[in-house]
């Protein structure tokens, strides 16, 4: 670049340089100092020639500016057109190369200044390229430097955790000619730790070195798997802990190459003992579920909503009679008993509805084989994750024979109840012949039979009675039809002789063609018919005959129930003929018992008239004596003698005495006839009376009588107690010997006599007593021990006591000996 | 009104089959010095033929209409209760004296006589005295103490 603002000058320096034949140039020229800061921005000189004096700028000034804008600068080289040693000093210390004054220029020191300028700007590139050479070693080195440091930090990293990962890791050689697992290189602390090996002593050992044989083969095992095939291997692995246990491992192998062949294997393993063990629980978990499943003694199926079977048991298969594989490809419905279908279906409505959450129902199935079974079913639901109904789980039972018995149960139950219906019909109705309607009426409720008929027999008179028949489509026979016994000659020899069963069939070719019944059963389609003895105490009473046309159909259960009832209508007609038997005689009874009544009756009136007639008519005739006696004595006394007076006085004195037996006969008599009313009398009072009534005779006879007080009281009659007291009384005063003063003493006692109290009043006397011998005879009407003059009396004082205290319910008695006196008592209740 | 009647007044009809009885009973009225008009029927029926004025008996002056029956029970024919029931069952008859005088001392026929209208029921004593007593007894209450009912309207 030429700075001048002197063309001439810059002619002069072009063409000074264009002479150089070492280089060659090319001129830049600019005439400012701003003009020259521009193009040096656009040109990039290798040189500048700079004149000292520029019209804006003095060159001093300008090479400041430059290097201020410029970092990059080149070379300058300062002309001036006046020389000066201080300018020069200024410019060479301000970074120019050189200085040139005008006048002293010649081309050479231009051209060697310029060379110099050019060469040096050759070696400053040179430089400064070796340095940048220098600077990009330098970095390389260290970027390798660095990778290297990381690449150690890795491997310590990786080397740190492959020691701790709780995962044992080992490495083994590959002997490379025999192709077999060697030595370890290589184990971890885990591996340590487990088997208690320190690193030292693992590495360099084999596996038989170290384990069990066993273990070790295992291992080898697999070891050759992988080098055979070259592919890493995954693979469980069993081997014994330090402590002496078995653990189960899975074992990830591969293999480590060299220029293609193996040269070690890398093994890392896991303990999955526990997960080993839980797996297996629950494989013998799931194992029992299933056997439970298929060998439970009772149905058990997985249904789905729609009822298709989707997992069903064994038992299932076999209550309803279908393979496993049958049953899966139906629903339940096919096979559930169109009656019970409803209610099943209901049920699951409600479930899948959430209304219940299980529910149980006795239901039938229809087998495969058409027969239904009864079954108790339980159903419940599993819902899956989201609720939603996945399956049912139902468990069916069996329970046919519980159904059976139940319905035997309700059998022998409605038989119970069918005898017994018939059993009350039979002992509400009285007449054989209703008995019999009864009974047939009842069979043909329960059994469907064509004709039934009831027939007696009468052994004595050989007739039979055809008591009942009642057929299905016309009655052939009119009831109480009697026919002869020989009739049934045939069927009464086949019963009697019939042990096993309590029945036997017949065929009406068996009946005697002769027979009306045979004829008139001709004309009906039946054929064969059941009878049935009917026995009483060994006694064929007559027979129960039934008439089937599918005789084949009769169940057993409808036979025995046929014998039961057979037996119960024996019993009835028997109690009907004893009944009846018993009514006749109790009719007879009757008819005797009234008779016998009337008899007594007519006696009772016959001695009623009878007592009239002595009280009327006896008196009658007494009294005549009695009166004309007087009559004689009053009116025609002075016309008798003594002896005709006595006469008189004796008739009088009879009278009187027949008088007396006459009352007393009277007495007595009505005691047995009158009604007597019961009640307690104060026998205190009453023996008072007696006295009172004596008074005349006590006072005659000075009879001492004294009262063993207190008297008590008993139940009877006050009248006929006063009667009979005073009549002990009267004789105790009358029957002493004569001169002698009677002695009475009376009182009363308590007597315990089982059940009740009673009441004793005795009598005791000084009396002449009585012979043992004698004492029963002086309780009869008109008994007397003595003649008349020495004790007069009518003989029936005692009997009427005894007779009164019969009527009064109590006992009269003595206890007596001869010459000792007597003690008379009578007893009755106290209450 | 009359306290004291004159026994000539007093007719009596005694109705007794038993002779001996009518005798004593006869005597008896001695004894006690009572002499009425005393007229004798020895059966139920006559009894009735007598008060009904049957046959002789409609002559009044010979047969006079008592004022008191003694009646004795044990009658042959209609007895004395049949004869008491008759005689209450005729209107004009219904208020005469009727003492029934007889041996029986059943209840019975003590009931029937006061049901069937007796005025009195006397059981004859055995002993005369007795018998006079009863008569005496008889006089005083029946013709001298007892009014007598005018029982004849006509």
């Amino acid at each position: 670049m030429l700075i001048d603002d002197s063309e001439v000058d810059r002619a002069v320096y072009r063409r000074y340089l264009q002479t150089d034949a070492e280089y060659q140039y090319t001129f830049v020229e600019a005439e400012t100092g701003e003009e020259a800061l521009e193009l040096y921005a656009q040109c990039q000189p290798d040189i500048i020639l700079l004149d000292y004096l520029l019209p804006d700028f003095d060159g001093l000034e300008w090479l400041v500016q430059w290097q201020r804008q410029y970092k990059n600068f080149c070379s300058l080289i300062v002309l001036t057109g006046q020389g000066d040693e201080n300018i020069a000093v200024q410019f060479i210390k301000n970074g120019a190369a050189d200085y040139f004054v005008k006048d002293r220029i010649t081309p050479e020191k231009l051209k060697l200044a310029i060379g110099k300028e050019i060469a040096l700007k050759k070696l400053q590139l040179e430089k400064q390229d070796l340095f940048a050479k220098l600077i990009s070693r330098n970095e390389k080195l260290e970027r390798s430097n660095r990778l290297y440091q990381a690449e150690i930090a890795q491997r310590d990293k990786l080397s740190k955790i492959i020691a701790n990962v709780p995962v044992v890791i080992y490495a083994k050689y590959v002997d490379a000619t025999s192709k077999q697992p060697g030595k370890l290189w290589l184990v971890n602390q885990e591996f340590q730790q487990i088997f208690k090996i320190a690193e030292a002593e693992a590495i360099g050992k084999t596996d038989r070195e170290l384990f069990p044989p066993h273990i070790a083969d295992d291992f080898a095992a697999n070891d050759r798997l992988l080098i055979a095939s070259k592919q890493p291997i995954t693979t469980e692995e069993e081997v014994y802990h330090a402590d002496g246990t078995l653990h189960t491992y899975l074992s990830f192998k591969f293999p480590l190459f060299s220029e293609g062949e193996i040269t070690s294997i890398v093994g890392m393993a896991t303990d999955i003992t526990p997960e080993k063990q839980a797996q297996t629980e629950l494989l013998q978990s799931e194992t029992r579920f299933r056997q439970t499943f298929e060998q439970a003694a009772v149905g058990i199926a997985h249904v789905a909503p729609d009822g298709k079977w989707l997992r069903v048991n064994q038992k299932l298969c076999q209550i309803v009679g279908y393979t496993k594989e049958e049953l899966l490809s139906i629903t339940f419905q096919d096979i559930t008993h169109p009656e019970d279908l409803h209610t099943d279906l209901e049920y699951v409505r409600q479930i899948l509805a959430g209304a219940i959450s299980t529910y149980s129902m006795e239901k039938r199935y229809i087998r495969k084989d058409e027969a239904y079974i009864w079954i108790n079913l339980t159903v419940s639901l599993v819902s899956d994750s989201n609720d939603e109904p996945d399956y049912f789980i139902a468990v069916i039972e069996d329970i046919s024979d519980r159904k059976a018995l139940e319905a035997s149960l309700q059998k022998s139950w409605q038989r119970l109840s069918n005898l017994h219906q018939i059993d009350k019909a039979i002992l509400a109705a009285v007449k054989p012949q209703a008995i019999a309607e009864t009974v047939i009426k009842d069979i043909q409720n329960l059994l469907t039979c064509q004709r039934a008929s009831i027939v007696t027999f009468d052994w004595e008179r050989e007739t039979s009675t055809i008591l009942a028949t009642q057929g299905v489509k016309d009655d052939v026979l009119n009831n109480g039809l009697q026919v002869s016994l020989d009739i049934w000659q045939g069927i009464i020899d086949r019963l009697e002789n019939e042990d096993k069963q309590g029945y036997i069939t017949a065929h009406l070719s068996q009946l005697p063609k002769s027979s009306e019944m045979a004829i008139a059963l001709e004309n009906t389609k039946l054929d064969c018919f059941f009878a049935f003895p009917l026995n009483s105490q060994d006694n064929l009473l007559g027979i129960l005959k039934l008439w089937f046309e599918e005789p084949e159909t009769i169940t057993t259960e409808e036979l025995t129930m046929l014998e039961e009832i057979s037996s119960q209508l024996a019993i009835a007609l028997e109690q009907a003929r004893l009944y009846k038997q018993t009514q006749n005689y109790a009719l007879e009874l009757e008819a005797k018992v009234a008779q016998r009544t009337a008899q007594i009756e007519e006696i009772n009136q016959e001695l009623k008239a009878f007592t009239y007639t002595i009280s009327h008519d006896l008196k009658a005739p007494l009294r005549a004596i009695q009166g004309f006696a007087s009559a004689l004595q009053e009116d025609y006394g002075d016309n008798l003698d003594d002896l005709g007076q006595e006469y008189a006085a004796r008739l009088i004195s009879s009278a009187w005495q027949m008088t007396q037996l006459i009352e007393d006969l009277l007495a007595y008599s009505r005691l047995c006839r009158i009604e007597i009313q019961l009640k307690s009398v104060d026998l205190e009072v009453i023996v008072h009376r007696a006295i009172e009534q004596l008074q005349l005779e006590i006072e005659r006879t000075q009879a001492n009588i004294i009262l063993v007080e207190p008297l008590s009281s008993m139940i009877g009659n006050k009248t006929i107690l006063l009667q009979i007291v005073s009549n002990l009384l009267s004789n105790a005063i009358k029957f002493v010997p004569p001169k002698v003063q009677p002695q009475i003493r009376i009182g009363t006692e308590i007597i315990m006599d089982s059940a009740e109290t009673k009441i004793r009043l005795w009598v005791e006397d000084n009396g002449i007593g009585i012979d043992r011998e004698h004492q029963k005879r002086i309780f009869q009407v008109f008994e007397r021990l003595h003649g008349n003059e020495a004790y007069p009396g009518t003989g029936i004082g005692l009997a009427i006591v005894k007779k009164s205290m019969e009527r009064l319910g109590g006992r009269f008695g003595v206890e007596s000996n001869p010459g000792k006196g007597s003690r008379f008592w009578i007893e009755g209740r106290q209450r | 009104m009359t306290n004291v009647m004159n026994h000539e007044s007093m007719p009596i009809l005694l109705v007794e089959d038993n002779y001996n009885d009518v005798l004593l009973i006869q005597r008896a009225f001695r004894k006690a010095g009572i002499k009425p008009p005393m007229s004798i029927v020895s059966d139920g029926d006559e009894a009735i033929a007598y008060l009904s004025r049957q046959g002789q008996y409609v002559d009044t002056e010979r047969f006079p209409i008592p004022l008191l029956v003694l009646l004795d029970l044990k009658l042959p024919r209609r007895s004395g209760l049949e004869v008491l029931a008759w005689i209450r069952q005729q209107p004009e008859l219904r208020r005469l004296l009727v003492v029934v005088l007889t041996s029986s001392q059943e209840n019975s026929d003590l009931a029937q006589a006061y049901d069937l209208g007796a005025n009195s029921y006397l059981v004859k004593p055995v002993e005369f005295q007795d018998f006079v007593k009863l008569i005496e007894l008889i006089d005083a209450y029946w013709f001298k103490t007892n009014q007598i009912p005018q029982f004849f309207a006509t």
